[in-house]
């Protein structure tokens, strides 16, 4: 396989709507992270978690592995209120149908619709920032 | 071994009659045929080996330029030939934080792992 881009610009471009529409739902703040993970997935992926750094505990994480075969979703402690491992798990199922057919962004962006779906939850003055 | 005998024999016993008997209709000569001048072994090399020979290439490139011009695509199972990316990484996100990085564990282990 020669290097390259995992996604195309259109491809990049629909994920970031993704994450943009969920983030708009939900008030969370989600991140999608494609690349090799290392033996140890759960430890990179929290490691990865770790360096959204302010933004860490009301972000989710999507740590996608290609190469691996795997996937790993972490939730922020503040995230987690509302995306229970539950939803997260429905998330996954609904993301490794699509990547085990080779599509890879398309499985992110449902996975994140699964998510945003699960996590949204109504505004309330004194949680939530004044929109 | 039988069954590939059989195999052979049956492959072999319908063309073979074909050709055994295809003599007996080439003497004959149909009402209305106008058979113009035979074709010479070059000519016919040319209309029955290098046109459709020709044609199969002309439809296997204008295929295969289709798949050449895309970007290569995941298929599990392969090794990863790309670059890391981090979509809404570090400092993209335009989600305000909430909780600032000293307070509480910024993850309480949540979240799902899968394999596919």
């Amino acid at each position: 396989m020669p290097a390259g881009e995992a996604f195309s610009d259109r491809q990049r471009e629909d994920i970031a709507r993704a994450v943009r529409i969920a983030e708009g739902d939900t008030g969370l703040a989600f991140s999608v992270y494609v690349g090799t993970l290392g033996d140890d997935t759960r430890a990179r992926a929290l490691e990865l978690h770790a360096q959204l750094a302010e933004t860490a505990a009301r972000s989710t994480l999507i740590a996608v592995d290609p190469g691996g075969r795997q996937l790993e979703i972490v939730t922020g402690a503040e995230a987690r209120r509302w995306l229970d491992d539950y939803a997260c798990g429905l998330g996954a199922i609904s993301m490794t149908t699509q990547f085990t057919a080779g599509d890879l962004a398309g499985g992110i962006i449902n996975g994140l619709r699964t998510l945003a779906e699960h996590a949204r939850h109504p505004k309330t003055l004194h949680n939530d920032e004044p929109a | 071994m039988r069954k590939a005998i059989r195999v052979v024999a049956v492959t072999a016993s319908v063309p073979l009659v074909a050709v055994l008997s295809s003599p007996a209709f080439a003497g004959q000569r149909d009402d209305g045929d106008n058979p113009g001048p035979g074709l010479t072994v070059p000519e016919t090399l040319l209309w029955f080996v290098v046109v459709p020979g020709a044609t199969i290439a002309l439809i296997w490139l204008v295929v295969l330029a289709a798949s050449w011009a895309r970007a290569p695509r995941y298929r599990p199972g392969l090794s990863w030939w790309a670059d890391p990316v981090w979509i809404n990484g570090p400092a993209s996100s335009d989600v305000p934080a909430l909780v600032s990085a000293d307070d509480a564990p910024q993850t309480t282990g949540g979240g799902a792992r899968a394999r596919w």
